[in-house]
């Protein structure tokens, strides 16, 4: 492909920009706005960016004038910027601070089931103005830490499907991905991947290009504390709010030559309030580990497609010049003679 | 001597900036320390021969010059340091060394390549022994290494895809 350097059109460039950011000229929005009205919207760039800042995230908003592409953008252009410092130590997500935990696999499960803020019992009626003056009552605010795993119900009975744990983590952020890719690259992944994208593949498993149809064995969402190790003490250095999802499907596997019936965990975890994202992460998690002849189980295909940036870029620099490569297929069509018009 | 994120973010912009036009002298207050800033963290292995103040600020890990992500060198590079760092591979060749050098020594070149209108001839801090391995080293493009070669107050940078010609 080739590319030429086009010069020229300083003016008109420097009058388009003048014109975007005239565009804010009555805006109002300030970050505290955004920060508590638009609490969906701030968890969901800050989960594409895989940048964990409120305040970041609302600044970035605002300059991309609500265009989640550029705000994506924005943001993990600041974070190449930022020194890394730490690497945390392991998160154990039943120590979470639990606003909201679901089980559609059972009923009953231990200290229970808490719907937290959702939008799943609403009516779906556009109203002019919202009453959001009633305080919630709450039986025990002080008691939501350390909700045990409602997964290990079946894995005490021996009915999950065990795997090796990873002995070494890779960072995508530091090393390009090589396929086959592993587990690690592979959540990393889709972690920061784009809502849309990755709800989109999911569905297309649910839909019957990959026959998946998982249960959700437990949803949570809740603040996990942030440990690093410095000067060999353990410091945490705050806390951030995830959503967890860990998927049950049923799998077939051959054990001591029986055929028999165990169940596979898909597991998903982003940042901030993405339950829709985090679930549908789970059901990738485990088809982009299954062999098959879907596009859900072709790692490379789902991986190398669905990052913000990547996508957004691509599609994007078709809007730069491609004088020489058109001019190209210009001659081309003329050579063949048969496009007299051209 | 550690930026803010905002100064780091305009400093990443003129230090990019002098990579896309190469031999452009880019000023800064202070060039080293704004090179510091921004590429250097605890994640990449530095060999190098300056003051041991910046370690502690930029918690520098120094490592073996065959290794290292960057080579920084205060008038004090020689031409079996060039010889020994990583050019990256054929599949990664962005895993190679840069090196942030100051040198006393003057060499006038004639340079081409992209980010160069045509072809310029200029003078530039660098001896003409490690202009000549340099370019021995870049033969095998896009192996290669790049260099940001520092003055008191600006850098020009030297990506592998210049030719350089010592006149």
């Amino acid at each position: 492909m080739a590319y030429v350097a086009v010069l020229g059109g300083t003016e008109a460039i420097n009058n388009s920009i003048s014109l975007l950011n005239y565009q804010l000229k009555n805006s109002t929005v300030d970050i505290n706005d955004l920060i508590n009205g638009q609490k969906y919207l701030i968890d969901q760039v800050m989960s594409e960016a895989s940048l964990y800042s409120k305040k970041h995230a609302a600044l970035a908003l605002i300059q991309g004038q609500g265009s989640v592409e550029e705000t994506v953008f924005l943001l993990r252009s600041y974070r190449s910027t930022l020194t890394r410092l730490h690497y945390s130590k392991e998160t154990i997500t039943t120590s979470m601070f639990i606003k909201r935990r679901i089980s559609a696999a059972f009923k009953d499960i231990k200290k229970g089931q808490i719907l937290g803020a959702t939008f799943d019992y609403t009516h779906r009626l556009l109203k002019e103005k919202i009453d959001s003056t009633n305080i919630p009552t709450s039986d025990d605010i002080d008691n939501m830490h350390d909700f045990p795993d409602v997964v290990d119900i079946l894995r005490k009975d021996g009915l999950v499907n065990e795997y090796e744990k990873n002995s070494e983590i890779d960072d995508i952020t530091k090393d390009a991905i090589m396929y086959p890719a592993s587990r690690s690259q592979i959540l990393q992944t889709l972690t920061r991947a784009m809502s849309a994208s990755v709800i989109t593949f999911a569905y297309s498993s649910l839909r019957g290009y990959g026959s998946l149809h998982p249960t959700v064995g437990e949803l949570r969402i809740g603040d996990v504390d942030i440990v690093v190790e410095i000067d060999g003490n353990d410091v945490c250095i705050g806390s951030i709010e995830v959503s967890e999802c860990q998927s049950i499907i049923p799998k077939n596997i051959s054990e001591n030559n029986k055929n028999i019936m165990k169940f596979d965990i898909g597991y998903g975890l982003c940042f901030g309030n993405n339950e829709t994202k985090a679930i549908a992460m789970s059901i990738l998690e485990n088809t982009l580990q299954e062999s098959g002849q879907n596009v859900v189980n072709d790692v490379e295909y789902v991986l190398s497609h669905i990052d913000n940036v990547e996508a957004c870029g691509f599609i994007s620099h078709l809007k730069l010049p491609h004088y020489v490569t058109f001019q190209s297929k210009i001659d081309s069509f003329r050579k063949k003679g048969d496009n007299d018009g051209l | 001597m550690l930026y803010s994120s905002e100064k780091i973010q305009e400093s990443f912009k003129k230090v990019l900036d002098s990579f896309s036009f190469p031999l452009k002298e880019v000023e800064f207050e202070e060039p080293f320390v704004a090179c510091l800033n921004v590429l250097v963290d605890h994640n990449v292995s530095i060999n190098w021969t300056l003051s041991e103040n910046y370690k502690m600020y930029f918690e520098i890990i120094e490592t073996e010059i065959n290794q290292c992500d960057f080579l920084i060198r205060d008038n004090d590079l020689t031409k079996e340091d060039l010889l020994q760092v990583k050019v990256g591979s054929a599949e990664f060749p962005e895993k190679s060394c840069t090196i942030i050098v100051k040198d006393n020594a003057l060499t006038r070149v004639k340079a081409s390549g992209p980010g160069i209108k045509e072809e310029i001839e200029t003078e530039i801090c660098l001896s003409k022994t490690h202009i000549e391995t340099r370019n021995e080293i870049n033969k095998e493009f896009p192996l290669g290494i790049d260099f940001i070669v520092i003055s008191n107050n600006s850098i020009i940078s030297i990506p592998r895809s210049v030719k350089l010609e010592v006149l």
